[in-house]
């Protein structure tokens, strides 16, 4: 298995995902016929993507992990049934959601409460340390923002906020990959996007009563 | 477009999510507007600042355990037996044949014995039925089963009025055997010890009176002691 995992790493996968479509359906092609190296490169070529999608929706690094383990799982068991005319991406990106929603009906979490969970942890912020630039730290706590950003959010209106403007989908993707309709897919949108909008607000706000409050010091 | 409307479509406008027509009317309204203007504007950044937001780090480590996660749980998976492999080991068509066979035969076996037709349990055959009969009386008279039921006593033999005698005597001839009864007296029989009215109709002092009702399924049937009529016992008088 590790003399696997290494044969499949020394493929040059961003050759791969840059160099042309072809090359990509060449891998997707090999793996449906059983190839395991090039089932590996396929994980390679997709994780990240994969892996933030989870991140998005579900909040937490762990959650994200299983999530993504999971969908690779699917993917590997339902690849030989995958239809090579279908955009494998969309396939792809249906699998992570059905895979997410079924990892939050599962746990029973009410929504939000894992980001705010992971906020309350002190997951999300990277522990501060001499090494840590100021660079970092305003990363950090970017990262940490769009995270409570998103846990401000019900479920249903994170997923369809996520998919649409995060992921760039089309309504009428996210709706079908939803199990809903576009209407309400764009009422769910245009709701997140008022609360997103008055969040940062708030923050602005917040942030500039802070500055105004360090300044005499 | 008033300022309410557009203020509700804007979430939509920033987005690219408006109809053609819809998004023309918005702009043309934001023109005009600057309280508007401003609303759009802030929709606009924040929509930026989320999609422009850093995702979380995820080093190469994590990707690795990742994927090697995913092997060992398809390894894991593979090498796992079927629960039917744990369970029937010796699993092979012949069982999967005999078993249904004997699902089949044991599934036969249970319906004959519910069937009306097949011998019911041997408690239930003995003990005695409280319906009463509802058999069409025969014309040949048993005496002994007559004697059966003594005790019976007639029913309002005193009060009854002699127009009433007379139709009761002409009943008893006329409907002796209506020609429609019910299809279905024969399940309404009564089984081995149950009440003998067929004996009280049989016997000569007993008169069976039946009244079909506008209903063809509800017939009324009285047993009442036999009413001598004037003629039968001048009859009787002369013979002696």
């Amino acid at each position: 298995m590790a003399e696997l995992v290494l044969m499949a790493e020394t493929l040059n996968s961003e050759q791969v995902e840059a160099g042309a479509p072809d090359a990509s359906l060449r891998v997707i092609a090999r793996a449906r016929a059983g190839d395991q190296a090039a089932f590996d490169q396929l994980m390679i070529l997709h994780q990240r993507r994969v892996v933030a999608l989870a991140w998005r929706m579900l909040g937490t690094h762990e959650d994200a992990r299983d999530a993504a383990q999971e969908a690779f799982l699917r993917v590997y068991k339902h690849l030989p049934k995958y239809d090579p005319a279908q955009d494998f991406n969309g396939w792809l990106y249906r699998i992570v959601v059905n895979v997410c929603r079924d990892l939050q009906r599962k746990r029973g979490r009410h929504s939000g409460a894992s980001f705010e969970e992971e906020l309350e942890a002190g997951k999300l912020v990277e522990p501060a340390s001499p090494a840590n630039s100021e660079a970092d730290v305003l990363l950090a706590q970017e990262r940490a923002l769009l995270q409570r950003a998103l846990a401000i959010l019900s479920e249903k209106e994170r997923q369809a906020v996520v998919l649409r403007d995060l992921e760039g989908l089309p309504t009428e993707e996210v709706a079908r990959l939803l199990g809903s309709t576009p209407t309400t897919v764009r009422s769910q949108i245009s709701m997140a996007r008022v609360k997103l909008k008055a969040f940062r607000e708030k923050w602005l706000k917040g942030k500039g009563a802070t500055a105004r409050k360090v300044r005499p010091q | 477009m008033n300022c309410t409307r557009v203020e509700m479509l804007l979430p939509l406008y920033v987005g690219g999510d408006l109809a053609v027509a819809e998004t023309e009317q918005v702009r043309a309204h934001l023109v005009a507007c600057t309280n508007c203007q401003a609303q759009a504007a802030a929709l606009a950044e924040s929509q930026t600042w989320l999609q422009q937001a850093p995702l979380p780090e995820f080093s190469e480590d994590f990707f690795a355990d990742l994927r090697a996660d995913v092997w060992r749980e398809l390894e894991q998976t593979e090498t796992q037996p079927h629960w039917y492999d744990r369970w029937l080991p010796i699993w092979d068509w012949r069982w999967a044949g005999a078993a249904a066979l004997a699902m089949v035969l044991l599934a036969l076996a249970w319906n004959w014995f519910r069937l009306p037709g097949g011998n019911p349990p041997q408690e239930i055959a003995n003990q005695p039925t409280p319906v009463p009969a509802l058999r069409v009386p025969e014309k040949t008279p048993d005496a002994t089963a007559a004697h059966a039921q003594p005790e019976r006593k007639p029913i309002h033999r005193t009060t009854r009025p002699n127009y009433l005698r007379r139709t009761v005597v002409q009943q008893d001839v006329a409907l002796t055997k209506p020609p429609t009864l019910p299809s279905n007296r024969e399940t309404l029989s009564p089984v081995s010890g149950g009440a003998n009215t067929d004996t009280l109709a049989a016997t000569p002092e007993m008169t069976r009176i039946e009244f079909q009702t506008a209903d063809p399924n509800i017939r009324i049937i009285w047993f009442a002691p036999k009413v001598e009529t004037h003629s039968q016992s001048k009859e009787e008088s002369n013979s002696r």
